[in-house]
């Protein structure tokens, strides 16, 4: 699925070069769930920026389902995430202002899919994360758990080939958490790749593989039985 | 506690340094167009109110009101309403009446042509004004005493005492008088009506020659001033006077047919503190301003001051979120929410007062360049210093305190639990809709004045370029004096100037467009008795005058010397015994129920010949028809009019130049023949373009004005916006890096700021343009040739706002949407 050689980034401020991520090579296969994990400011946000295309890298190569992106320009790369990717954020990162509907369906909005369609992929999604009777609330009336869970719907309502999960447990309590692992889980099982930055072991246990992360370079790769 | 607040209030105003500047700089802004405003419209509505006992003085008003004419409004008197009405009503302490003629007036060699206000003696008893020097029982008392002003005594004697001093002065009728200076006047202010500077009285055997300026109930040469008795009611004269018309106004026969004169004749009072506002057009007072303009003007301060403060309350507001910390803090360490409200005022009060301190430096600083284009002399001194403290403490609580009180009471309102523990603002639904809401009033402002400002100036300036029915180029206009006397003279100055190289033609008139007032003669159509008199301006002009001005023959012909019939110089006995010929406007058609110019040609008239009651009448032969000249302005009605050739009427004499380049040189050539053939007049010329343009010079230096303080309150407006565009954009970044990461393109953040912005305004467009049309139609109602309200005006200015505010959340939109949204997420 994607493919990172050599890959290295760093950050300038005034006189000080930061480097967040030192040579870094990681493969991964479609169906795939992998757990990054390590201590804070070990680069772990800034490579799953990186392989999320918010973000692109000081040196080395990056492949994207064969192609070659690491020199790609903003446009492009939005263009190829809105297809490929969907996003969890440790902070949900709902709009306020949107209803629960409409902040799912907000993913496909930039996507030209047709109203009709539009709205039976979220109502569908909805159906599948359970938050379907909190539809028209918004997300402040809704509990932590149900916010991560909107937020799982908008990540998969485009159908992404790829998910990237920053702590997606962080807010949240040990049995909402588990819910999201759950779901998480379920659609690794139907064949999304995922890829998930984590500080819980246990949430790392439900993964496939564990990359562990210290200042910039991978340490080691812990390869779990599924 | 005190000092923690005036810590923290200054401390925000620093550390936000762009809203401060915003806030400051729109609060500046409309605060001193506000000033400026005031200023103006102070002036304008206190003129003369600082006479003693103006509230008790009223001028007395003509309209002449004619079946089948637009009614004549004269600004004054006709002379023998004086007498009349103070037999009439004992509620009349005291009368004067003022008439202006223009003397010469000479100081050794030198001669001078002074606009003189002619009074009768009781001027003082009516106008309690101070002597700077001379006795006021004695001043009017000698027939040829003469007042002057501060500044006349200086122009006539320098340093020398006025007092007693001689000063030779020739009327237009030729008596030569000495006058001796009797005493001394301050100069009128800016804001009189009055702005004479010599002043002697009437005396009425001066006017025998003359009886229709003090003596005809149907001519207006002045203005009566009535000073009433102590709590006396103008209304109870008012309401009498029909009445006292018809008692006192005798009825005149012309040619053997009566008419009530009193039925054409309405008098009307006016207190002295109107008269710039309300007042006619008169001959003794300054030209008056149209009060809507000042109402305009006072509506546009109102506008900005509202917008400034719209802004104020929009920023705060906006910026709750910044503040929520600090409300929930204080809060939680005991503060109670009236401390907090107290808090937050005492900001907004003090960011008002530096405001305001800032605003009076900057009319200051402005104060030049507007008296320059409103042609005023306003000033900050104008107002006291108990009246600015009044003025700041109204501007302080206006702004200060409304426009701060919602913010304070928003703020104080957080509940310090949910800020504390959401550690987030509390981003409140109901503060934002008001903010949309009041950014419509704003936009509705400002769309609002920005069409009225282009139908305004669209009329003005179309009323400057609107055909006047002659050729105004190159006409030199030499102001020859009237009267039989300097027949002579004028005849040698047209032939002498004839000659001069680059004079194309000269012709000789009574008046010239744009002098003010007309003579009218009453017409009779043959076997055709009219119930009531068909009034007709009557001007008298020589024979190539249409030539020269170039005013297009309908039918007939000019006049032409050769044909003996088309002069009607001669003593009233022979015009009755002669006839003459004359040539009618189309505007006179109509009177004379002739349908088309050719109908008129070869038609007979009577018309009235000689002053007094009875009147004798001559047969008058109609040889031509030309197009309506615009005498006067664009506000009034072409007069139906008839020329004849009178040379004894003759005052004017203008010079067709056959170019602009040579204009000076010619004027130069015509004062040197005029030295030689008149050294003892002084001579005086006037560009007829020139004239023109100053009849609608006040009325463009309002349009200036108003389009400048509109331009002002658009642009504070959009200081608004840009702030409250900042403040979205900053809101919404999340959002932004929500959608960003979603797929959206930078064009597509933009353009969801920009339409977050739009929205208001096409509200507002909705809002103004039914406003602006019914206001602008009425305005445009009076005048007689006007523009059309164009729907293009209104679309022009509705895109114009929007393109406003496109460009002023563009930026920010912009910079939003390509910023990293990474950063926007990473962090709550």
């Amino acid at each position: 699925m994607l493919s990172v050689q050599n890959l290295s980034k760093s950050f300038r401020t005034d006189e000080i070069e930061t480097i967040a991520l030192a040579s870094v090579n990681i493969e991964i296969e479609m169906g795939d769930f992998v757990a990054v994990m390590g201590p804070s400011g070990c680069g772990k946000s800034t490579l799953l920026n990186i392989i999320g295309m918010l973000d692109t890298p000081t040196s080395g190569s990056y492949r994207f389902k064969g192609e070659e992106i690491s020199q790609y320009g903003e446009n492009k790369l939005a263009d190829l995430r809105k297809r490929n990717i969907g996003f969890i954020f440790q902070s949900f990162n709902l709009i306020d202002e949107l209803s629960v509907f409409e902040n799912v369906e907000l993913a496909l909005l930039y996507h030209d899919v047709p109203a009709r369609a539009r709205r039976e992929r979220v109502l569908d999604v909805m159906e599948k994360v359970g938050i379907s009777h909190r539809a028209q609330h918004r997300p402040a009336q809704l509990s932590g758990g149900q916010q991560q869970r909107v937020a799982v719907a908008r990540a998969v309502v485009a159908n992404p080939a790829l998910i990237l999960a920053d702590e997606p447990t962080g807010n949240l309590d040990s049995q909402h958490g588990a819910e999201v692992m759950e779901l998480l889980k379920q659609l690794n099982n139907e064949g999304t790749t995922v890829v998930m930055v984590t500080h819980s072991r246990t949430d790392a246990g439900h993964a496939k593989r564990v990359l562990n992360l210290l200042d910039g370079h991978v340490m080691a790769e812990g390869l779990r039985a599924a | 506690m005190f000092k923690s607040y005036f810590t923290v209030a200054v401390r925000n105003l620093i550390e936000n340094r762009l809203y401060t500047a915003i806030n400051i700089f729109g609060l500046v802004v409309g605060l001193a167009s506000c000033i400026l405003i005031l200023l103006y419209v102070r002036h304008e509505v206190s003129y003369d109110s600082w006479i003693p006992d103006a509230d008790r003085i009223h001028l007395v008003q003509t309209r002449f009101q004619i079946p089948g004419r637009e009614p004549i409004m004269a600004g004054g008197t006709p002379g023998p309403a004086m007498a009349a009405l103070t037999k009439d009503f004992n509620e009349i302490e005291s009368a004067v009446r003022l008439t202006r003629q223009s003397l010469v007036l000479a100081r050794g060699a030198d001669v001078f042509r002074e606009d003189v206000i002619l009074a009768d003696p009781t001027f003082f008893d009516v106008f309690d004004l101070p002597l700077v020097n001379g006795n006021r029982e004695t001043a009017l008392a000698d027939v040829s005493s003469v007042l002057l002003s501060e500044k006349a005594a200086r122009k006539y004697f320098g340093d020398t005492p006025p007092l007693g001093q001689v000063l030779p002065m020739t009327f237009n009728s030729g008596l030569r008088r000495d006058y001796r200076v009797a005493g001394v006047f301050k100069d009128f202010p800016t804001n009189s009506n009055f702005e004479f500077t010599v002043l002697v009285p009437i005396n009425p055997s001066d006017f025998e020659k003359q009886p229709w300026v003090l003596e005809s109930w149907t001519s207006v040469n002045g203005g009566l001033f009535l000073k009433l008795k102590q709590g006396a009611d103008a209304a109870v004269i008012s309401k009498e006077l029909p009445e006292f018309e018809r008692r006192n106004i005798p009825n005149q026969s012309i040619g053997g047919q009566d008419f009530a004169t009193s039925d054409f004749i309405e008098l009307g009072l006016l207190n002295l503190e109107d008269v710039h506002l309300h007042g006619w057009q008169s001959s003794i007072s300054k030209a008056p301003t149209d009060e809507r303009i000042v109402t305009a003007f006072a509506v546009v301060a109102g506008m900005i001051l509202l917008i400034a403060g719209i802004n104020f309350t929009n920023l705060a507001t906006a910026r709750a979120s910044q503040r929520a910390r600090e409300v929930a803090l204080r809060k939680a360490l005991g503060a109670r929410r009236a401390q907090l409200v107290f808090q937050f005022l005492g900001e907004s009060v003090l960011l008002t007062a530096i405001a305001f301190i800032l605003a009076l430096g900057l009319v200051y600083m402005s104060l030049p360049l507007y008296n320059t284009i409103l042609q005023r002399e306003l000033g900050l001194g104008m107002l006291a210093g108990t009246e600015l403290v009044a003025l700041m403490i109204t501007f302080i609580v206006a702004v200060g305190l409304v426009a701060g009180l919602y913010p304070a009471l928003y703020l104080s309102r957080f509940l310090p639990a949910r800020i504390l523990k959401a550690n987030k603002s509390a981003a409140a639904e109901g503060s934002g809709r008001l903010r949309m809401a009041l950014v419509i009033v704003q936009f509705a402002i400002s769309i609002g004045l920005l069409i009225c400002t282009t139908v305004i100036y669209s009329q003005t300036i179309y009323a400057r370029s609107i055909d006047v029915g002659f050729d105004r180029t190159n006409l030199l206009v030499v102001r020859a004096p009237f009267g039989d006397q300097h027949g002579t003279l004028r005849s040698s100055l047209a032939s002498e100037a004839a000659k001069l190289p680059g004079v194309m033609a000269v012709t000789l008139s009574d008046n010239v467009p744009t002098d003010p007032g007309s003579n009218n003669n009453i017409f009779e159509i043959p076997g055709k008795p009219s119930p009531s008199p068909i009034l007709i301006a009557q001007r008298t002009v020589d024979y190539n005058f249409f030539e020269t001005y170039r005013v297009p023959l309908l039918a007939g012909r000019y006049f032409q010397n050769d044909r003996g019939g088309d002069d009607f110089t001669g003593s009233d006995e022979d015009k009755v015994a002669r006839g003459g010929n004359i040539i009618l406007n189309e505007s006179a058609l109509e009177s004379l129920d002739l349908r088309t110019p050719e109908d008129a040609i070869g038609k007979t008239f009577y018309i009235a010949v000689g002053d007094g009651e009875d009147q004798s009448q001559s047969a008058v032969t109609v040889v031509g028809v030309v197009a309506d000249v615009t005498y006067m302005s664009v506000r009034d009605f072409n007069e139906p009019t008839f020329y004849q050739r009178d040379e004894q009427r003759f005052g004017n004499i203008t010079l067709k130049l056959s170019s602009a380049s040579f204009s000076a040189t010619i004027n130069a050539e015509m004062e040197r023949l005029w030295r030689e053939l008149a050294p003892t007049l002084p001579y005086r010329s006037e560009f007829m373009e020139v004239l023109i343009e100053e009849q609608y010079r006040a009325e463009e230096a309002a349009a200036t004005m108003f389009g400048a303080f509109s331009v002002l309150a658009i642009v504070i407006g959009c200081l608004g916006l840009y702030g409250l565009a900042l403040f979205s954009a900053e809101r919404r970044t999340k959002e932004i890096g929500i959608r960003k990461v979603l797929g959206a393109r930078v064009r597509d953040i933009v353009r969801l700021l920009v339409m977050e912005f739009s929205k208001p305004v096409l509200i507002a467009n909705l809002i103004a343009w039914p406003v602006a049309w019914l206001f602008m139609r009425d305005w445009l109602d009076a005048f007689q040739q006007r523009i059309d309200l164009s729907p293009v005006i209104f679309v022009a200015a509705g895109l114009a706002a929007l393109g406003i505010a496109w460009v002023t959340v563009g930026s920010h939109a912009l910079r939003a949407a390509r910023e990293n949204p990474i950063r926007a997420l990473r962090y709550e």
